[in-house]
């Protein structure tokens, strides 16, 4: 076959991919929880994936149960990646021996994902190839050794595995191994944080404290958790490490202590406390001795608060009352004036809050008023490009996930707060948990890589 | 044995006639063991000084306990109950230490409902209306005339807005308060702040009436039980 004809065959694929993916696409619409939203968002185009069973090199049911378990997740994050479409595979086709790439391609797929599972069960290795069935080589092949501990060890492997498989086909980063940390509101109106993985399984209590808790934030490994708590009578700034349990006073001031963030390179935590003419404004002071604080906003009688670092911790963005009104803004750390993002129009009650910098860097979003209710927007950091990427109910506190592109947020379109995920670039929607008061969400790094 | 068994719930008629005031009757009728008459006789006789005293105490009681629930219920901000309970009390029980109080207790009782009275803001406002200026100038005669109060100002926002920044704006609509209020005199010792935000609201409801009940700094005594007035 020579280069052209290669090349028109793969773009007839593509065509035939596309086609193929738009009949599942609709099916979806008003499925549980997909919505596709009309407003933002082209017809993203999804090349068709497939995942067949993993081949088992071994036998024992410890070693189905495991691969069982890993098929699952691969396949689930590689959905919730929404860069492919999961194709269904049928039980005639599978991987072991040669591949027959005019097979898979005839199934629609443009990726291939074969995994081989073997033993022994208490130590079992991976090894995943991902297969460019238009091209019919191998793109990517690497061997995973997983954890003994068949739990949240054993999900998480599988998590950074589908980050690679993502990665190997993208070029991208990916968003599966990590882990949300939001506040969830009980009876009595206390509130505690829980953390959940970014697939929306393994959902765990982080504080025990029956109070009131605000604006969760990880340290960049996601070892730490900055947030609010009223567990002393007044909301106070913490630190709380995740493995030992162990947790410190950040910020204490009379007054309020808000919105603690880390800096992208752990050194310094950026938090909004109360000065003195009762107003609020943000201050930097060093991660690791907590002192040295610098005072980095002066809004005060107004407020200053909900800082989030650019991803060379040179500039924050935050909200400001500087013109009446809570509004977006960004502003070097080192000097300069502040500017505004957020869409302020002269005589209008506009209400623009809670900023998060996409670790990209590229787009910052925030919750915006469009006709008196929360709508997520995102802009670039000069305030350009403004898109409102939802309709749906009141929309709130969003988060970037580490690849820039998935945004979680709390939202009631199904009538009171619950977290949601959006992938900006096809507009999907799904539900993060179930059938609770969630709010105040934020996005780890990738979990176990390192300080990435 | 026999007889003066027969005899001592006469001797308990003497014995009541004694204690409460009466004449002692005259000695008569059949001879009686002197002795044994006069142990039944103290023995009522203490008896009788003890059901004085438990009926004295369980009016102190009774009395102290309708104080104690006025104090709860002006603690839940029920004043209505709590007045209502001050004068059972002063009706009830005069010469007891709460029947005694409970006429001071609902002057006191009054500035505790003016203190406590909440004052409101508009959408996304910190600033003291013309109409909270008002309340908060009767309140500081309050104040000032209970100079022991000590105040918790709670500021609060309706349920619009982002958590983190109304808890912001809370805070600022508790500190307005402070400041008009030692602007008038009241020393800022007594007075802290602090913001609920939109955690704490009174009114459940999604529109303008409910929010406007929920824009409002509350005013919390801190030392209830601190007695009386100053002056």
């Amino acid at each position: 076959m020579n280069r052209a004809s290669r090349l028109a065959r793969a773009l007839f694929l593509v065509l035939a991919a596309f086609v193929a993916a738009a009949v599942p696409l609709r099916a979806q619409q008003g499925g549980e929880g997909q919505v596709r939203l009309g407003i933002t968002y082209k017809p993203g185009y999804r090349p068709g994936l497939a995942l067949p069973p993993s081949i088992l090199g071994g036998t024992g049911s410890d070693l189905a149960t495991v691969a069982a378990s890993i098929d699952t997740i691969l396949r689930r994050d590689l959905d919730y990646s929404d860069r492919f479409e999961i194709l269904p595979v049928p039980d005639s086709l599978h991987t072991s021996g040669a591949i027959n790439y005019g097979l898979w391609n005839q199934l629609g797929a443009v990726w291939l994902v074969a995994t081989q599972l073997q033993g022994p069960a208490d130590r079992p290795l991976l090894r995943v190839s991902l297969h460019d069935v238009v091209y019919g080589n191998l793109r990517n092949v690497q061997a995973f050794t997983l954890p003994a501990d068949h739990g949240e060890a054993l999900r998480m492997a599988a998590h950074r595995i589908a980050d690679s498989v993502v990665n190997w086909a993208t070029g991208e980063r990916g968003m599966a191994a990590t882990r949300i940390a939001f506040r969830r509101k009980e009876g009595d109106g206390a509130s505690d944080l829980f953390m959940i993985d970014s697939d929306g399984a393994n959902l765990h209590r982080v504080t025990h404290d029956s109070s009131i808790v605000y604006s969760p934030a990880f340290s960049p490994g996601g070892t730490k958790l900055l947030f609010v708590s009223y567990v002393s009578g007044q909301p106070e700034a913490y630190e709380l490490d995740l493995s030992t349990g162990r947790r410190r006073t950040v910020s204490a001031v009379p007054g309020v202590n808000l919105t603690p963030v880390f800096r992208p390179d752990g050194a310094k935590i950026a938090v909004a406390r109360t000065v003195g003419g009762g107003g609020t404004d943000i201050f930097e002071l060093d991660a690791a001795s907590l002192s040295g604080a610098r005072r980095i906003t002066f809004t005060d009688p107004g407020d200053a608060l909900n800082p989030s670092y650019s991803p060379d911790g040179q500039r924050i963005a935050y909200t400001s009352t500087s013109l009446g009104e809570p509004q977006v803004f960004v502003q070097n750390i080192g000097g300069g004036g502040p500017g505004l993002i957020s869409r302020y129009v002269y005589g209008e009650q506009g209400y623009a809050t809670s900023p998060d910098w996409s670790p990209r860097g590229d787009r910052i979003v925030y919750q915006g008023w469009v006709d008196g209710v929360f709508q997520i927007v995102t802009v670039n950091p000069d305030g350009s490009d403004r898109r409102v990427l939802t309709l749906k109910g009141s929309n709130e506190d969003p988060a970037f996930a580490p690849d820039g592109r998935h945004i979680v947020f709390s939202s009631t379109r199904e009538g009171y707060h619950a977290l949601w995920v959006l992938d900006t670039v096809t507009g999907r929607v799904r539900r993060l948990a179930e059938n609770h008061i969630d709010q105040m969400p934020a996005w780890s790094g990738t979990i176990g890589a390192g300080g990435s | 044995m026999r007889r003066s068994l027969r005899l001592s719930p006469l001797a308990l008629v003497l014995a009541a006639a004694v204690a409460c005031g009466g004449n002692p009757p005259p000695q008569q009728g059949p001879q009686v063991n002197q002795d044994s008459l006069a142990a039944a006789r103290a023995r009522q006789d203490s008896i009788a000084r003890a059901d004085s005293l438990r009926r004295a105490q369980q009016r102190n009681q009774a009395s102290a306990e309708l104080c104690n629930r006025a104090l709860a219920a002006i603690t839940a901000g029920n004043y209505d109950q709590a007045r209502s309970l001050y004068k059972q009390a002063q009706s009830q029980y005069s010469g007891t230490a709460c029947g005694d109080r409970a006429a001071s207790e609902l002057q006191r009782l009054d500035a505790i409902e003016t203190i406590a009275q909440r004052v409101h803001f508009d959408f996304d406002k910190s600033n003291i209306t013309d109409q909270a200026a008002q309340v908060l100038q009767r309140k500081a005669q309050a104040l000032r005339q209970y100079a022991n109060l000590k105040l918790q100002i709670q500021g609060n926002c309706d349920e619009r807005g982002s958590n983190e920044y109304n808890l912001a704006l809370g805070q600022r609509r508790a500190e307005s308060a402070r400041k008009y209020l030692v602007s008038l005199g009241i020393s800022p010792d007594r007075l802290s702040t602090i913001s609920f935000g939109e955690e704490r609201p009174i009114a459940q409801g999604h529109d303008e009436q409910a929010w406007s009940m929920n824009r409002r700094d509350d005013f919390v005594i801190q030392n209830l039980s601190a007695s009386g007035s100053s002056d």
